[in-house]
């Protein structure tokens, strides 16, 4: 079984939004809906001042709040990792989005709660996700964490030292490691 | 909206937790002044049993508008998600909405007695089967009659957990999400069972002393109702006080963000709202005119002053809205606290 997870640069990000855009039409998102976001921080003051770009998006975490909190069982989690919301289930009491410490759940035109579902459909297929695939500067690396000959294990074998998860005083445990400026 | 913070949850949750508490507080009184003296404390019980179903309804009503799918609230009835609050918590309501109707009916006066009410149907009712099982069956005969004392006695010794776990849920509701540095606080749950048993037993005295009148009381009966009533709000204020201050005690006591949090009522736009309306008038006000009340007969043993039903309906009126403004406080707060990234 594969075990799906994603490592982010944060360090290549130049704050284009082509991922934001990539997604929003991959999901036929509206143009105020979207499932990532970049948060944007500014450190210092001028001319001894830098800026960086955080993208964040659904970290399907190994333990999931926002699983843990669903009256219904539409928010689950998948063998393979990836966390998503069952559409037909969801009544939108928005409590995951309460529990959520990462603010990425949104609630749709139609009633209920959506979020980044790593691109499923074609990840199923050996493909990547759209996020990925757009970017530029390479910011995003997809794959089986399990599978050792995997880009992404291999890049996280190397770089272990340099990679740390988002907000991880949460204990989520999440599936996307950040490597931090 | 993704990332940023917004408000998801509106009045309508305040609302509910509000109506939720009032209800888990009006049986808990009820059923303690049951077992304290059932003659003595006769009024306060009935009133309390009167009470404690309704608000609860109406709250329901709230939870299920603030669904973004209402229309599929049933889902909830279909599942039991141990590991959630909300899902523990709907199932809760539901034994508790049981419990307190059976209550209710059991302290309605003789002839609402429902196997009175059969026998008066018109006779062509007996060609349904339920309703013949129902005239002539043994069941409504025990409900009513046969040892109705015994019944209430066995319903209220239930409902006490019960409404007791529905304070305490409608706290650990929010305090379960480690997400958000308002709510998740262990302090939330008693702040709020304690305010919902201090609500519940506001909407008593204002019913008993406002509403309902004294007309036919005896002065003897309206001082013991009142001493009661007034004795158990007043041991609720002292905790309700300490619940306070520990709850933003251990708001400054924890990690980061938590402390930031608190900045929210320590200056912040809550300020007012929750120490000027939720504390001051919802808690010291009351508890001051109470105190002035209870004086007479606690230091000289005098007589209790005469019933002033204005005082009354300062004291239960300022307890209710602070309960309401502190369930208001703490919604919004919450909601807009945000936990620091590192």
């Amino acid at each position: 079984m594969a075990r799906y997870g994603m490592v982010i640069d944060e360090t290549k990000c130049v704050g284009c939004y082509a991922c934001r855009v990539a997604c929003q039409n991959q999901n036929n998102l509206a143009e105020d809906e979207a499932y990532n976001y970049l948060e944007e921080r500014e450190f210092g003051q001028f001319p001894l001042f830098t800026r960086v770009f955080l993208p964040v998006q659904c970290q399907h975490c190994d333990n999931p709040p926002c699983v843990t909190v669903c009256p219904t069982g539409a928010s689950h989690k998948r063998k393979d990792g990836i966390v998503l919301v069952t559409e037909k289930d969801c009544i939108g009491c928005k409590y995951c989005i309460a529990a959520c410490p990462y603010h990425v759940r949104i609630i749709r035109k139609q009633g209920y709660v959506e979020k980044c579902r790593f691109c499923v459909e074609f990840v199923e297929e050996g493909g990547k996700p759209a996020c990925m695939t757009t970017c530029m500067t390479g910011v995003r690396l997809f794959g089986d964490l399990d599978d050792p000959a995997s880009e992404i294990a291999q890049y996280i074998a190397r770089n272990r030292h340099r990679l740390r998860p988002y907000k991880g005083e949460m204990n989520t445990k999440p599936r996307i490691f950040y490597r931090k400026a | 909206m993704e990332g940023k913070i917004f408000i998801f949850w509106n009045w309508t949750v305040a609302v509910y937790l509000f109506v939720a508490g009032v209800s888990a507080g009006a049986f808990a009184i009820s059923a303690l002044t049951h077992f304290l003296g059932e003659e003595k404390y006769r009024d306060v019980t009935r009133i309390g049993a009167y009470i404690a179903p309704f608000p609860l309804l109406f709250g329901l009503i709230c939870l299920i508008a603030d669904l973004e799918r209402p229309q599929l609230f049933w889902k909830l009835m279909v599942t039991l998600q141990v590991h959630s609050i909300m899902s523990l918590g709907a199932w809760l309501l539901v034994v508790f909405s049981l419990l307190s109707f059976v209550y209710f009916y059991l302290w309605l006066p003789d002839r609402f007695d429902a196997a009175e009410l059969l026998r008066r149907a018109p006779a062509g009712w007996d060609r349904f089967p339920l309703f013949r099982w129902l005239r002539t069956g043994p069941l409504l005969e025990k409900l009513r009659r046969k040892n109705l004392n015994g019944l209430r006695g066995w319903i209220a010794m239930a409902g006490i957990p019960v409404s007791l776990l529905v304070g305490i849920y409608t706290g650990v509701l929010l305090g379960a999400l480690a997400a958000r540095p308002f709510w998740n606080n262990p302090m939330l749950p008693m702040l709020f069972l304690v305010s919902a048993l201090k609500t519940g037993t506001a909407s008593i005295c204002l019913v008993g002393c406002v509403a309902k009148g004294m007309g036919g009381m005896s002065r003897e009966q309206i001082e013991t109702n009142k001493f009661v009533i007034h004795s158990i709000d007043f041991f609720l204020m002292i905790l309700s006080i300490i619940a306070v201050l520990l709850f933003v005690f251990g708001l400054y006591a924890a990690p980061r963000s938590s402390a930031e949090a608190a900045g929210l009522i320590m200056g912040g736009e809550f300020t007012f709202l929750f120490w000027g309306m939720a504390v001051v008038m919802g808690i010291l006000l009351p508890l001051s005119l109470e105190v002035y009340e209870l004086i007479p007969h606690f230091i000289s043993r005098a007589t209790m002053r005469e019933h002033n039903p204005w005082l009354s309906g300062v004291v239960t009126l300022s307890v209710l809205a602070g309960g309401f403004i502190l369930r208001y406080v703490v919604v919004y707060a919450g909601q807009m606290a945000k936990a620091i990234a590192t």
